[in-house]
């Protein structure tokens, strides 16, 4: 009888764990079903996941306060009775997490996605064309900066940004008296104040977190020179003189002694990290790490500037980027997503944006009176006039890989004596052959 | 007859119980072992596109690493990580155990400072010395400058930057050889150590006659079960260096994580984990045949 109690027990433990892996699957099918009308569409509130890179639970950053504040009281407010729970991954694992979700068949309702990964989004399946939605929404946004054409990929809309960033450079005033001309002047200017600790001008060229750092100023400076990084037609031609001309003028920042070696090792955190510090003295960042700059104690000797470009007074091709908001491919209900997503676009959001240093991407955020009482108001107003000369893109899926090449072809070129022109041309190459191009 | 057949009955019910006693823990290694290796290596048979298997390509994926310089400097990489994070952590892990099993006062209170590194994540530990040892903004670089008046430099050389993850590694998985070691330590009788005494023998020769051979078995065992936790750590290298500089820390670990969830060539990240599984494999292998030799 012992025995036969124990041998029960066993297959009952035995069973329970093979049931295990059911139990989640019925109970979230039963979880769809109940929002679910006779026709298969949905169209009361749902508990909604919101997949983004900022933490609301985290008062580090205004951005995160924004988002708190924006969650909670759609939360408190909504009428459709939805509750929106975020969950926030770090940038950098954002993309591997978001794919592997979708892989699995799961993901989130909503997804924050940055403009410059929207393509791997798509081609990993994680998000869904939100056409429909986007067309009838876009018209109701008064001074929204993005056209619905602007933001069709293969005649689909899949996400709307709600912010509009560019890059600038960050100077620091007690250091450049003014701002230097051209690329070239600030070679020769940051060389000369450059010491044993500080560095003049600083271009992250570590291969992590996708080279940020280093993509962030080639492309501008590229334009600048007159080149490109792909044509029309998708095909890779940073490898025209144009590219051995920023890589070469990279390189005439170590011999000018701007920047030394211990930048193989930056990545766009630690630049900024440093700038703050004091030890670098200029950098290019995004204008969305104004809050962290501004952070800094040395905050009134820090001033930022468009772009600087290769010819006198005459600055880089503004590079506009933006995080947007697109419906999760597994959403359970879309009408609810949607409703959320619309919230991020109201003046009063996009205010509340704009005073945590985020560009917005409603225009009409700068007519708010409290903006404009703002101390950095001019500066704020002087990234949007840069901005407006930018038009958002969208690069390519694999654009992480050809990032990582690229600031791998830039620090054999620096650091290795290699020729930029074979360097770029591999790079190049390697990225026509895998793409037929 | 009948005692026969009763004796068969048992056999055959004790049979069925052990068998249904071991079903749950065989079911577990099926799921959590089995079927994942067995995934990996179909995947990295397979052409992928994201996470999505495609057509059968054999071993193609395994040409490429092997015939590659990348596949094999990660390789290099990951067995030079292995062995100088192994040189440094067996020895350093013994010492502080056998200090540590001293009777000292604060005994405790040493034993529960030193654990703290192991309890750290990873991802805390990598940008704790990120941080520490930053060129530009890290405490120990502004003191050696404020000493020498230069910049000191820990990640922009091939070579730092292999030392400097190694440190890194040291520092935080020394604790755990420690607990095993002082673990050991602790069973080894008082009398052998009395009868050493009784016998004149000094305080190294002690160390080195009878508690190093006593404790072989155990540090065979926390040798093999670091090795293999070494070759597959990814997240304290990839957060410190992201494999640079020039690949100089791009272990076999890392690859696959790069390849596989960066670029989303997961067939070529798969082929790149059985590797490391091989490694694993033939590194055990290796440490048993060599430490059984001796005895």
């Amino acid at each position: 009888m012992k025995r036969f109690v124990i041998a029960m027990i066993s297959l009952a433990l035995v069973f329970s764990m093979t049931a295990c892996g059911n139990t989640a699957s019925t109970e979230e099918s039963g979880g769809t079903s109940a929002n679910k009308t006779s026709s298969g569409s949905d169209v009361k509130g749902s508990d909604l996941t919101l997949w983004i890179f900022l933490n609301p639970e985290s008062k580090d950053d205004p951005r995160n306060i924004v988002l708190k504040d924006i969650v909670d009281s759609y939360n408190a407010n909504n009428t459709m009775g939805s509750k929106v729970k975020v969950e926030s991954i770090h940038y950098s694992k954002f993309e591997a997490q978001a794919i592997q979700a979708a892989a699995a068949g799961t993901g989130p309702d909503i997804v924050n996605v940055y403009t410059d990964m929207l393509k791997q989004h798509i081609a990993g399946g994680t998000i869904q064309p939100m056409t429909k939605y986007a067309e009838e929404f876009i018209p109701t946004i008064e001074g929204y900066t993005y056209t619905a054409d602007s933001l069709k990929i293969n005649n689909e809309i899949y996400t709307l940004p709600w912010e509009s960033r560019t890059f600038v450079f960050w100077y620091r005033s007690d250091i450049f008296k003014d701002v230097p001309k051209s690329l070239g002047e600030l070679s020769s200017l940051a060389g000369a104040q450059s010491t044993a600790l500080a560095q003049g001008f600083v271009i992250g060229l570590s291969d992590g977190s996708n080279s940020a750092s280093f993509m962030e100023s080639f492309i501008p400076f590229i334009r600048s020179a007159g080149g490109a990084i792909f044509d029309d037609s998708g095909k890779a031609v940073f490898n025209s003189d144009e590219g051995v001309q920023v890589l070469n003028y990279m390189k005439s920042l170590i011999d000018s002694k701007a920047m030394d070696k211990t930048t193989l090792s930056l990545g766009v955190d630690e630049v900024v990290d440093a700038f703050k510090a004091g030890t670098i003295l200029s950098c290019n960042a995004g204008t969305q790490r104004a809050a962290t700059i501004r952070g800094s104690e040395l905050n009134d000797k820090i001033k930022s500037a468009p772009m600087l470009g290769f010819k006198d007074n005459e600055p880089s091709p503004a590079v506009v980027a933006g995080q947007s908001l697109g419906i999760g491919k597994f959403c359970k209900n879309t009408d609810a997503a949607f409703d959320f997503i619309k919230t991020f676009y109201t003046k009063d959001n996009q205010v509340k944006w704009l005073k945590a240093n985020v560009l917005p991407a409603v225009k009409s955020a700068y007519d708010d009176a409290e903006i404009k009482a703002m101390s950095n108001y001019e500066e704020l107003v002087s990234w949007n006039e840069y901005a407006s000369k930018g038009k958002v893109e969208f690069y390519p899926a694999d654009y992480s890989e050809l990032s990582v090449k690229l600031v791998q072809a830039a620090q054999n070129v620096l650091f290795n004596g290699k020729d930029a022109k074979t360097e770029l041309d591999t790079v190049a190459n390697w990225y026509n052959d895998k793409n037929q191009k | 007859m009948n005692g026969v057949i009763k004796l068969n009955k048992k056999r055959n019910e004790e049979k069925i119980l052990s068998v249904i006693f071991l079903a749950p823990a065989i079911i577990l290694i099926l799921c959590m072992t089995v079927l994942p290796i067995i995934y990996a290596v179909n995947t990295s048979l397979h052409a992928t596109e994201y996470a999505q298997i495609k057509e059968f390509i054999g071993l193609k994926y395994y040409r490429e690493i092997l015939g590659s310089v990348k596949g094999w400097s990660a390789i290099f990489n990951s067995i030079s990580y292995v062995l100088m994070s192994l040189l440094l952590v067996i020895p350093i892990g013994t010492i502080c155990a056998v200090l540590l099993n001293q009777k000292i006062a604060g005994r405790t209170f040493i034993r529960t400072l030193v654990i703290i590194p192991w309890v750290l994540s990873q991802t805390v530990t990598a940008l704790l010395w990120k941080w520490l040892l930053n060129s530009n903004y890290g405490p120990v670089s502004y003191i050696y400058y404020s000493l020498t008046g230069q910049k000191i430099d820990f990640f922009n050389t091939p070579l730092a930057a292999k030392f400097t993850v190694v440190l890194a590694n040291v520092w935080n998985s020394f604790p755990i050889v420690l607990i095993l070691i002082l673990a050991a330590l602790q069973s080894i009788s008082a009398d052998v150590y009395e009868a050493a005494q009784v016998d004149g023998a000094t305080r190294l020769q002690t160390f080195f006659k009878i508690t190093l051979p006593l404790l072989k078995p155990i540090i065979l065992t926390t040798v093999v079960l670091q090795s293999m936790e070494y070759f597959n750590m990814v997240t304290l290298v990839y957060t410190l260096t992201s494999g640079g500089p020039f690949n100089a820390t791009q272990t076999m670990s890392v690859l696959a994580f790069k390849e596989g969830f960066e670029y989303w060539h997961l067939g070529y990240g798969s082929a790149s984990s059985i590797i490391i599984l091989v490694l694993n494999m033939l590194f055990s292998i290796f440490y048993m045949k060599t430490l059984r030799k001796k005895d």
